[in-house]
């Protein structure tokens, strides 16, 4: 049995729709047993207008026709977005889900519909961007207080720019307040017995002003953030990554394949084990924003960890391979393609990028570069769905970058 | 005992484990064999390197101070 659980909180880019349906029919075609796969679309945000865009219609017919692709909507965002239950003419009724008309019933039913007690008593959510400018941080919010409705210790890692939702004192006028809205999850938290880990990534705390001793314990308060959202170094965070709890992010999957007629015993059993292979999506131009250095930074320190790791670039990402960079020691930044052939020994890192990514951009002639390997739609499934850690049960985590 | 003649001893000491990882990657891939890089790291540092960096190169480490090490990775 394979399930997908695709979460997208954020406006979803035609491209991606494309590979999705090609990988997911690939998926099929190779399965052929009725029941066996499972694709579930959890939809909220901007991601809702896909529902009705006109450029999407024929991509989401196409996957709604293989009867396993179910939609959960968040019905609370749809109505909020203004968009109309009744013009989704496309959808089946019967692979269409509305999740209930309240702030939080979409996450309720995303957490029981994983199972997520099964991988642990956490639920983890990667935080990438700052509060106020994406709305995704009140995403995570209700994320967060519906895994206490549930009786889960709720997880916050922040990366990149994530890191500023810790900060305290914000006072937006219109907008929800995020950091008091950290502190009534961990109030929350607190009052039910459950641990609320909030920490953030010390480099990218560091970078943007957040810690301004030299030497710094390995969990460090800094005046400038709410309490107990703590800046430490990536590694910590990763040891979190380790444990084969749910971890999700705005744009991010769950893969659950377990094969017919496991026994209780053998469940609980995989569900225990360390190291869930991670498949990190690098979408961004090299050198444009920090997705990509972030992106290969987080993947080298989880493969340091012995989780492993394989990084494909597509979409954007694929512009890595245009041309030859020259950076210089001024530019003060590392050479992207220098990372990817220095670090493409470590023994849980492999390397990709998306053939049909370039061919969308004209990159006919791409850099080669040692330890990057050129992949198909075939491919891309293979990586989907391939299981490095067990032949029986286990998870995969995906993060877009 | 680490020897040192006229090399230039790196401050890596402020980097953060992953760049500090990227860092010296780069450095070696780019190294002749018999050639070696040599730096100061911290204790945490020190801690994150040494088992993938030992494994394949000659790795020494002298502690200098409290929470710097200098430590020399030579490619054979």
């Amino acid at each position: 049995m394979y399930s997908f659980f695709f979460l997208f909180v954020e406006k979803i880019p035609i491209e991606r729709f494309n590979w999705l349906k090609a990988c997911i029919s690939s998926i099929d075609k190779r399965i052929n047993i009725s029941n066996s796969l499972e694709v579930n679309f959890y939809l909220t945000g901007d991601a809702l207008f896909s529902l009705y865009d006109l450029r999407y219609q024929d991509i989401w017919k196409k996957l709604l026709a293989t009867n396993k692709v179910k939609i959960i909507i968040d019905f609370w965002d749809l109505k909020f977005l203004g968009l109309d239950q009744g013009k989704m003419s496309i959808l089946s009724k019967n692979q269409i889900i509305f999740a209930n008309s309240n702030p939080y019933g979409f996450w309720n039913k995303l957490i029981n519909h994983i199972s997520v007690k099964e991988w642990g008593k956490d639920y983890g959510f990667l935080q990438m961007r700052g509060p106020y400018m994406s709305r995704t941080t009140v995403h995570l919010l209700r994320a967060l207080k519906s895994a206490l409705e549930n009786d889960l210790s709720p997880e916050l890692y922040a990366y990149l720019d994530g890191v500023h939702i810790g900060h305290d004192c914000q006072r937006p006028s219109e907008f929800e307040n995020i950091g008091n809205g950290l502190k009534k999850i961990q109030e929350l938290a607190k009052k039910n017995g459950k641990n609320s880990q909030m920490l953030a990534c010390s480099r990218c705390g560091t970078a943007r002003g957040y810690i301004k001793e030299e030497m710094i314990d390995t969990y460090h308060q800094s005046d400038d953030n709410i309490p107990s959202f703590l800046l430490c170094n990536l590694n910590r965070i990763i040891d979190r990554f380790e444990n084969n709890h749910i971890i999700l992010s705005p744009s991010a999957a769950h893969v659950h394949i377990s094969p017919k007629g496991i026994t209780q015993e053998l469940k609980k059993e995989v569900s225990q084990k360390k190291n869930p292979p991670l498949l990190i999506l690098i979408t961004h131009s090299p050198y444009g924003s920090e997705w990509t250095f972030g992106g290969l930074s987080f993947a080298m320190a989880c493969a340091s960890h012995n989780i492993p790791t394989d990084v494909i670039f597509i979409e954007d990402g694929s512009y890595v391979l245009m041309g030859e960079h020259i950076v210089h020691e001024q530019d003060g930044i590392f050479n992207i393609q220098e990372i990817i052939e220095a670090t493409a020994d470590m023994e849980f890192l492999q390397y990709y990028v998306y053939e049909q990514s370039l061919k969308n951009r004209g990159i006919s002639r791409p850099v080669r570069l040692e330890g990057l390997k050129i992949i198909s739609t075939e491919q891309l499934t293979e990586l989907l769905i391939s299981d490095h850690a067990s032949s029986t049960q286990f998870q995969k985590r995906i993060i877009i970058f | 005992m680490i020897n040192i003649s006229e090399e230039k001893i790196e401050d890596y000491t402020g980097l953060t484990c992953t760049n500090l990882m990227i860092k010296l990657k780069i450095k070696l891939k780019k190294l002749r064999n018999g050639n070696r890089i040599l730096f100061f790291s911290t204790r945490e540092q020190y801690d994150n390197i040494r088992k993938p960096f030992s494994k394949k190169y000659d790795f020494e480490v002298s502690k200098v101070d409290h929470n710097k090490y200098l430590i020399s990775i030579e490619k054979d």
